[in-house]
């Protein structure tokens, strides 16, 4: 235990003087948080000028359907084909494609109680539900010159609502910047590597497993940091600039094990480039690169909810989406531990599989 | 990233050293090495010869029986490389045992009392320095000289090593 406080203690001041390795880790994420918040705040403003699909049901039949479909489609509104049935609808609104449903009954309009039906995808900003209910009003079939009688009904969904801009930026960037922290391992190892450092503590009997959990202890604390730095700064410095203030969550808790779970993992990433990278350059090739695509794919730099349904998928494999899913649970969604459990435990599984991987890597060369 | 005060204070805190029987240890290694002056620097700022005597140091901490010393005056100036070589005499008269692996021949013949000579991971010959100087079909062989470099050079048939 002695030996693990001397490593922590060595690890800690080695990284605190590493000032390019510590703007990497700190000033980066806030710049691309302010940034990114700002640049596209419109893109998740209510009533932006995002394409709603929708369908409409007749009982009527297909033309009646397409007919009015065609009457309601414009300004923003694209129709899609009609579902089968109610149950067909409302499943894929719940799915959010198409977001919104017309459900039009066999006597509407002859029969005064026969009322339209809407099913309203949550997510979907309150000026484009208006917008739609304002076309409905205008091509009411030509049967009616007041409003329609209608039933709003607002479909679960079980994606939840979607993230504004500091909702999603915030912890997108904080995420990235956990990451990153493989910069300063790889870098911090290979110098050691090179000093003769590790030679030396192996020598001296330090197992390499004590070397590398001796590494964990100071990065955890700084991810940590990073993670309440960038929180006060969603909470901060993004309003003080004109844009949206963060939310924080009632359960602390459960943002700090997201946090933490994320700090393993991005950990465990470090040390795996660390110990496979033989040199600097690798380490940077391997190490930022490896982030940067992870980042692309997770939802960090483009949210999810604007790829296409294909990338969405694809993104599912990112530990970055995972991380961001976690995030999005506790800030977003005031979600409990049973909604941070699934994604806390796939980083933690991956935190361990990637120390087992530099564990092996490490032996096996010593060994070849 | 660490001075010299805490390289020291870090591998003799690895090794179970503690409070003031570690202050004592880093005083005197640093007093043995001459290295006192540069405590406060960062041992990645010094030059070649003060950071192989800060090595020195910090392998003397726990003043072990045995001490693997592998190239320590690689890269050092010739008062460094003067001064490690007196120490390593010096330790040796302590009665420590001191493993040595260097390229320099003179400087094994110098300081050290038995040797291994080793070529792509075989040894090729060991035995007291005086022997094997003496070792007659080397002689025969060696007709340049009776020094180290000259039977090394021979064993390992003077090939380079790519």
């Amino acid at each position: 235990m002695r030996a693990l406080l001397a490593i922590w203690s060595k690890e800690w001041r080695a990284l605190s003087r590493d000032v390019h390795g510590l703007a990497v880790l700190f000033l980066m994420p806030a710049a691309f948080i302010v940034i990114m918040s700002l640049a596209l705040s419109d893109v998740f403003r209510d009533g932006s000028t995002r394409q709603v699909a929708f369908a409409v049901l007749a009982a009527g039949g297909p033309n009646v359907s397409q007919a009015l479909a065609d009457d309601l489609a414009g300004e923003g509104f694209t129709p899609t084909a009609a579902p089968d049935s109610e149950a067909a609808a409302r499943e894929q609104v719940r799915k959010g494609r198409p977001a919104l449903v017309l459900l039009v009954p066999e006597k509407f309009g002859a029969d005064p109680s026969a009322k339209l039906k809407l099913l309203v995808d949550p997510t979907l900003p309150p000026m484009q539900i208006a917008g739609f209910l304002q076309r409905l009003q205008g091509a009411t079939l030509g049967v009616k010159t007041s409003a329609p009688p209608l039933d709003l009904e607002v479909v679960g969904n079980p994606r939840g609502g979607r993230p504004s801009s500091v909702q999603q930026n915030v912890p997108a960037w904080l995420i990235f910047g956990m990451f990153l922290v493989v910069m300063p391992i790889s870098a911090l190892f290979i110098a050691e590597r090179r000093d003769g450092t590790l030679a030396r503590l192996v020598s001296q009997r330090v197992p390499f497993s004590m070397l590398l959990l001796g590494k964990v202890g100071p990065l955890f604390v700084i991810n940590m940091v990073q993670a309440a730095l960038m929180l006060l700064a969603g909470r901060t410095l993004v309003p003080w600039l004109g844009g949206e203030s963060l939310a924080l969550p009632a359960r602390w808790d459960l943002l700090a094990a997201v946090a933490a779970s994320t700090s393993l993992a991005a950990i465990g990433w470090g040390l795996l480039v660390a110990v496979a990278s033989r040199t600097v350059e690798q380490a940077t090739v391997i190490g930022g690169v490896g982030t940067i695509l992870a980042a692309a794919l997770g939802g960090i730099m483009v949210p999810r909810f604007v790829m296409p349904e294909s990338m969405q998928t694809w993104a599912g494999f990112s530990p970055m989406a995972w991380a961001l899913d976690g995030f999005h649970a506790v800030i977003l969604r005031q979600g409990s531990a049973a909604d941070i459990a699934f994604p806390c435990l796939k980083l933690l599984v991956l935190a361990a599989a990637l120390l087992a991987a530099a564990l092996w890597l490490h032996h096996n060369r010593r060994a070849g | 990233m660490l001075t010299c005060t805490e390289n020291l204070r870090f591998f003799g805190g690895v090794q179970g050293l503690r409070g003031a029987r570690l202050r004592e240890r880093v005083d005197s290694v640093a007093n043995f090495a001459r290295i006192v002056n540069v405590m406060p620097r960062r041992a990645g700022e010094l030059s070649g010869g003060l950071r192989r005597r800060l090595n020195l140091a910090i392998g003397l901490l726990t003043e072990p029986r045995i001490l693997l010393l592998d190239e320590p005056t690689v890269g050092v100036d010739p008062q460094s490389r003067s001064f490690l070589l007196d120490s390593i005499r010096a330790l040796a008269g302590e009665g420590r045992t001191i493993l040595y692996t260097s390229h320099y021949m003179e400087e094994v013949e110098a300081i050290c009392d038995r040797v291994a000579i080793i070529d792509a991971g075989r040894v090729l010959r060991q035995g007291a320095l005086d022997e094997l100087l003496r070792d007659e079909a080397a002689v025969v062989t060696v007709r340049q000289g009776r020094s180290l470099e000259q039977l090394f050079m021979h064993l390992t048939n003077r090939s380079l090593r790519d």
